[in-house]
């Protein structure tokens, strides 16, 4: 490196145009292979969802959400819903509640799965990219059999669920749980025991608690922490089925540096969000009760609002994930809605967190804090 | 701290708030604008865990706006609501992003989105917006949109934006 | 030490490999090959004119505005021609949800692939009727 490197800054674009900058743009100044500061640019995906949904009415409301984050559908159209719920004052029946708590968590299995994917191919690693997308598909499969699509399912509809589960689904959801513990030791094997896996994640990326508190981490990225922070304990929404099955909060307390992450905890504590998630669906299967899965009074309930404020709010893949809902008398669309994706807040993030990181770790501490696109921009 | 002890906390500091206890996970404050800093400062030394949330705009017609700032406490398994109200036709409130950094972006959004100005804030460069959208306010209500679509499907057409409740 | 536990874990990473070459592949080849999908597939439509009555409640409920109604254009007693645009259809399948009448339905076929932009817009004709059967020129064998 010669000295003349050192003294000036070298402005770079990273994307819109690299291949793992998906929709996203960041423009990073250097000084030789260091990164001084970084200055992430949003709205490459902007379809300003907020003011579509004024133009929708309350049942055609959830298709525009689920597509801001196609991984994470199933959680991502429940804010909604949820505040809906909240205004119509609609109560689901018992077999929606427990159905929509199982898709719910074999929906963030296939959004962690796909992260895996992701992560490693940003990092070269392809072999690794491939083999958790081919467990994805026994999950996309289980989504197409019950709900017709593979992905942006609208499956929950205010009141209830639009599609019941039958016997082949719950085959197909097994099948893909089966294949899924069965290849978790390799992946561990992979991607945690790998010896060039952790040179290149340990020590990257590292956060405080206290730091990620401020910019308004939330989710995986602050349970890895040491922080449990986690809606599905915090809050317990009656209409979701969280209280029905014995679980704990999975954190990660490491014993180097506690109350820090780096790239490679935040790796570990995915896996462990998995097993827990893995271990909810199991309870949930057989508590599964008969009955109908609408209200049959929630069509006409979710024709016309009365006037209210509500908050609905749900633990997404990648943090919570709300949306503030107001609504006027007689309401047939609502006046305002606010979605709060996590990652606003963790692309945020990046400003603070990557200067002063080598350039070729810029694409591993974007990875390892599982933004997608959608949330941002909306 | 349990909802009536933070709502203890924050009148005996600011007796002229309004206060409306939503559900026992969600307390909402009503607070004037120059107050706000104050206010959310009080919330960063009460909790010792809490995350800002969001913060946005709602436009409530009439040239008159308001700010909702979110705040979640994970220990006191509450959600602080602030609202702040504001009147003309280009309001300003102090920016409150060097209190808590994460709330910078979603004062730039709602900067862009209703065109309420936040003093003291270091980066209110269009964030999401496209340029030739930037200054319109396209989230306040006298934005019209475009409802030509609606036109093609051979149903009646319906009022641009619907007043109190859409009628068909 | 160190080095010969690196080691180790290499060569249990290069016996994961190893053993992957042996498996068959999972893809398909797309043209040649397709998998049977399920009966509830959110393919492209299917109108029954003998069942419309007109009601204009698929029109209401599509969230992008994809169908157009055309009440004058009568077949049979009360019907009315439907015009789907699939340009903007996202196939959320609330249309066929909203029909109380059993007038629409959808149907597996989801290659709709066409070579000008006009040819989505499915006119009357086209959205009454099958081209073909669902599936049957496609793949010379399922999975």
């Amino acid at each position: 490196m010669t000295p003349d490197i050192l003294d000036e800054t070298v402005e770079v674009w990273f994307g819109p145009q690299h291949v793992s900058a998906h929709g996203w743009a960041t423009k990073l100044k250097l000084v030789g292979d260091f990164i001084v500061e970084c200055d992430p640019h949003a709205g490459y995906f902007h379809r300003s969802a907020e003011k579509c949904l004024e133009y929708r009415n309350f049942r055609q409301g959830s298709p525009i959400l689920e597509r801001l984050c196609m991984l994470e559908a199933f959680l991502a159209e429940y804010p909604y819903i949820s505040a809906v719920e909240q205004i119509a004052g609609l109560v689901v029946p018992e077999r929606a509640k427990v159905l929509r708590t199982i898709m719910m968590e074999a929906s963030r299995i296939h959004s962690y799965q796909f992260w895996w994917g992701q992560l490693s191919a940003e990092m070269g690693f392809f072999a690794m990219t491939l083999w958790p997308w081919v467990d994805r598909e026994f999950f996309l499969d289980t989504f197409e059999e019950l709900t017709g699509v593979r992905h942006s399912p609208h499956f929950s509809t205010p009141g209830g669920l639009r599609f019941d589960f039958t016997e082949k689904v719950l085959a197909k959801l097994e099948k893909a749980i089966q294949v899924l513990e069965y290849n978790m030791p390799k992946f561990e094997d992979m991607l945690m025991k790998s010896p060039l896996f952790r040179m290149r994640t340990e020590g990257v990326g590292q956060y405080s608690a206290k730091e990620a508190l401020r910019w308004g981490l939330s989710g995986p990225n602050i349970k890895a922490c040491g922080i449990p922070m986690d809606l599905r304990k915090d809050q317990p929404d009656p209409n979701l089925a969280y209280d029905m099955v014995d679980w704990e909060v999975p954190i990660l307390e490491h014993p180097d540096h506690p109350g820090e992450s780096d790239a490679y905890d935040r790796m570990v504590q995915r896996f462990n969000e998995v097993k827990t998630s893995v271990d909810i669906i199991k309870q949930l299967i057989p508590q599964i009760p008969d009955g109908p899965i609408i209200d049959p009074k929630a069509r006409a309930k979710a024709n016309r609002l009365p006037e209210g404020e509500a908050y609905g709010r749900v633990e997404g893949a990648r943090g919570i994930t709300s949306l503030w809902l107001k609504t006027l008398e007689k309401a047939q669309t609502p006046y305002r809605a606010k979605i709060r994706g996590p990652c606003f807040h963790s692309y945020y993030a990046l400003k603070h967190l990557v200067p002063s990181a080598r350039f070729a770790d810029f694409i591993v501490i974007f990875g390892s804090l599982d933004p997608y696109p959608g949330w941002w921009d909306r | 701290m349990d909802a009536a002890g933070i709502v203890r906390t924050f009148t005996t500091k600011f007796p002229d708030i309004d206060v409306k206890t939503i559900n026992e996970h969600h307390i909402e404050f009503t607070v004037g604008k120059d107050i706000i800093r104050d206010v959310i400062t009080l919330v960063d030394e009460t909790f010792p865990e809490v995350i800002p949330e969001s913060a946005f705009g709602v436009d409530l017609g009439d040239d008159k706006y308001q700010v909702n700032y979110m705040f979640w406490s994970h220990k006191d398994r509450m959600i602080i609501q602030l609202k702040v109200n504001l009147e003309g036709s280009n309001p300003s409130l102090p920016a409150c992003c060097d209190i808590f950094s994460g709330l910078e972006w979603h004062e730039r959004e709602t900067h862009e989105m209703f065109g309420i100005m936040f003093t003291g804030h270091p980066d209110l460069r269009p964030l999401l917006l496209p340029d030739e959208l930037v200054g319109k306010y396209p989230m306040r209500k006298s934005f019209q949109t475009d409802r030509s679509r609606q036109a093609e499907t051979g149903l009646p057409v319906r009022k641009p934006r619907p007043e109190g409740g859409a009628k068909k | 030490m160190g080095f010969l536990r690196n080691l180790g874990e290499v060569f249990t990473i290069l016996k994961h490999i190893f053993r992957q070459i042996f498996k068959r592949p999972f893809t398909s080849l797309y043209p040649f090959e397709d998998r049977p999908y399920p009966e509830r597939t959110r393919g492209r439509h299917i109108h029954v004119r003998q069942n419309c009555t007109a009601c204009a409640q698929c029109v209401r409920a599509c969230p992008v505005l994809a169908i157009r109604i055309d009440k004058a254009d009568k077949m049979y007693e009360k019907d009315a021609a439907l015009y789907f645009d699939y340009t903007r259809c996202i196939f959320c399948g609330l249309c066929v949800d909203a029909c109380r009448f059993d007038a629409l339905y959808h149907t597996p076929i989801v290659d709709m692939a066409e070579g000008e932009r006009e040819d989505l817009i499915y006119g009357p004709e086209k959205i009454t009727t099958l081209d073909r059967e669902p599936l049957e020129w496609r793949g010379r064998r399922f999975r």
